[in-house]
């Protein structure tokens, strides 16, 4: 393999779109030509550059609702996400269920494998909702007799990042409300509950590919999981946040 | 009357749908107003739609609308600044913060230079995260061409950038 013929691979190798064989070669190549080196490098730092964030447009928020009110949309229950958990289940039997977690308190530890271990409960199973809407307004209500408080609930669809329902699940000891988002092909579970005062110090935890952060506000404790990015995971918290 | 699969296959893409056309057209009313077409009709031809990838169908469906809107050419002058969604990259200073925002909007005069069937490449594989099969499914081209335009959007937005940051240091 010449230079040229590498050089037509470097995006293909970088998007992990490469046959076998070629990509053999290419790393063959690579491991004798500090030149091609050099190249993918540049190429891996551009892709960077782009995606570190700031280049994807803001939907209007006024777009949404133009568009269901010219197709008459309404809300209904979906079935379960049966491809995701396929995928999900696929993703864990390769990569080993081995959990390795940092040093941190003993509890704090306890509730991040826990809130890892429902998502990714939640996604082999299918089961990711028990009520399966997009409007706040019948997600919200739903939780009412059937837990001890009342979470907020938003959707922001125009920002990217659309609910698509809501479950009951159950964390170090108590009942608490998950959210579920979803992000282009992520799916994120935000749980709620009412804060308590050990959940003020709680980290943001990773494992496998899974990112999970943590924060308190207005007296409710809040933990979001996902395998989407951390950047991403960051702006879904703001807008958490802001809400 | 709305079935509750297009709800669920459909819907939640509208703002890659968006960013798509935003970047296409160059312009926010335009792209909304691709947009909401598109979204009529896919919801029109929703039972010619089948398996389980609605993303790929849908942008297929805005890609579409915003290249038949540039031939007419009927389109807007080019964007402002303002509605660009800079979310903060966490720079920890204004020195830094400010060099970003350079980066950022040399990026984005750079892609918007880009002959059209290139930037949708680089704009669905880089923003958008669609893989070359999806890419090809949506814009209705073979694999082989996915990979030669996406490497000369590269390679063009290479020689972009590298002659904005000789011009910064001059």
């Amino acid at each position: 393999m010449n230079c040229s013929v590498a050089q037509q691979m470097f995006g293909a190798y970088l998007d992990g779109e490469l046959d076998a064989s070629s990509e053999l070669q290419l790393r063959l190549h690579l491991s004798e030509c500090a030149f091609c080196v050099a190249g993918v490098e540049r190429l891996r730092m551009r892709g960077s550059m782009i995606r570190r964030g700031g280049l994807r447009y803001g939907t209007p928020a006024e777009l949404e609702q133009r568009i269901r009110k010219s197709i008459g949309t309404k809300h209904r229950r979906w079935s379960n996400w049966q491809s995701w958990g396929a995928a999900a289940a696929a993703i864990l039997l390769a990569s080993g269920l081995s959990i390795q977690v940092a040093q941190h308190s003993a509890a704090e530890n306890r509730v991040a494998q826990e809130v890892i271990s429902s998502h990714v409960r939640a996604m082999m199973t299918g089961h990711t909702t028990d009520v399966a809407s997009t409007d706040r307004h019948t997600v919200k209500p739903w939780f009412s007799g059937r837990i001890d408080f009342s979470p907020p609930v938003s959707n922001w669809v125009t920002r990217g990042f659309p609910l698509i329902g809501g479950r009951l699940d159950y964390l170090d000891g108590r009942a608490v409300a998950a959210l579920v988002y979803q992000r282009r092909g992520h799916l994120i579970d935000l749980f709620i509950w009412p804060a308590r005062s050990v959940d003020v110090a709680a980290r943001d935890h990773s494992w496998n590919g899974f990112n999970v952060i943590r924060w308190t506000a207005g007296g409710m404790s809040f933990a979001a999981v996902s395998d989407l990015n951390e950047t991403e995971l960051g702006q879904f918290r703001s807008l958490v946040k802001g809400s | 009357m709305v079935n509750a699969e297009f709800e669920r296959l459909i819907l939640p893409h509208l703002s890659s749908a968006y960013n798509l056309a935003r970047w296409l057209l160059r312009n926010e009313q335009d792209a909304q107003d691709v947009v909401h077409d598109s979204f009529l009709r896919a919801h029109r031809y929703f039972e010619s739609f089948s398996g389980s990838d609605g993303r790929s169908w849908l942008l297929g469906i805005v890609r579409n609308e915003c290249f038949s809107a540039l031939r007419g050419s009927k389109m807007q002058q080019m964007a402002t600044d303002d509605e660009l969604d800079l979310q903060s990259s966490g720079a920890a200073d204004p020195e830094h913060a400010l060099m970003l925002k350079q980066d950022l909007q040399a990026l984005r005069d750079c892609i918007e230079t880009l002959p059209p069937e290139y930037r949708e490449a680089l704009i669905l594989r880089e923003l958008e995260e669609l893989s070359y099969k999806e890419i090809a499914v949506a814009a209705g081209i073979a694999l082989g061409t996915v990979m030669s335009r996406l490497n000369r959007a590269r390679v063009r937005l290479e020689n972009c950038l590298t002659g904005k940051e000789k011009d910064v240091r001059s």
